[in-house]
């Protein structure tokens, strides 16, 4: 049973992968012009659609890995090896993700864009840690 | 793979799983608690990768920007409790 666990985290990362992220041409993220928080308005004020889709898509790449962990170990399921290895990455994920929070909220572009996508390349990383 | 092939194969498989749960709390018993558990464990990660593909999804679809902060900010409050989880569960 355990199995179909592990089949629905694999779902979760394909589900996730054909999603896609902001395309690496075109237009880049931007909070606004300059990246000091003490010229640029905080949170929506200097942020754009390209940003606010960056943002949901950090997020809900945590999310579901996240999610999926936090079921399967409130219910005794996660092995205690697969868990020594895959919660360190899912709190360093969180701490990009508020990292990228705080960036957003002050309208550092920089900051969000690089911390938003280390929080994904963690999720991604903590999804390959779970067995399938 | 779009996006209305994922929701679909996702949905028949919520689907599936949750007539699993069903028999199996049907028979009952202590031999199938860990099955169940599985099979439960399972069907909520189908729904919550659903849920965060139709997010997903929405978000790309539109260019309200307010929408989107809302969307943002309500993922966001959903990542602060289940980092509270992880963080209180060494």
């Amino acid at each position: 049973m355990k199995l179909r666990y592990f089949a629905a985290v694999a779902v979760a990362a394909l589900s996730l992968a054909a999603c896609g992220t902001i395309p690496a041409a075109g237009p880049q993220p931007t909070l606004g012009a300059p990246a000091s928080p003490a010229t640029v308005q905080p949170g929506l004020g200097g942020a754009t659609v390209l940003d606010e889709r960056l943002r949901i898509d950090a997020i809900a790449a945590y999310n579901t890995v996240a999610g999926a962990y936090v079921s399967a170990d409130s219910r005794g399921l996660l092995p205690a090896a697969v868990k020594a290895r895959v919660r360190p990455v899912l709190l360093n994920a969180f701490v990009a993700l508020t990292a990228a929070e705080d960036a957003y909220r002050l309208g550092n572009a920089a900051t969000f864009e690089a911390q938003a996508k280390e929080a994904m390349s963690l999720a991604t990383q903590a999804r390959k840690l779970i067995p399938k | 793979m779009d996006f209305k092939s994922i929701i679909g194969q996702l949905s028949t498989a919520v689907g599936g799983i949750q007539g699993l749960v069903n028999v199996a709390t049907a028979v009952g018993g202590p031999a199938v608690a860990s099955a169940v558990a599985a099979v439960q464990a399972a069907t909520e990660v189908y729904n919550h990768v659903r849920e965060n593909v139709e997010v997903v999804k929405q978000a790309h679809a539109s260019n309200d920007q307010a929408e989107l902060k809302k969307i943002g900010d309500d993922l966001f409050a959903e990542a602060a409790k289940l980092n509270e989880y992880i963080a209180s569960h060494p």
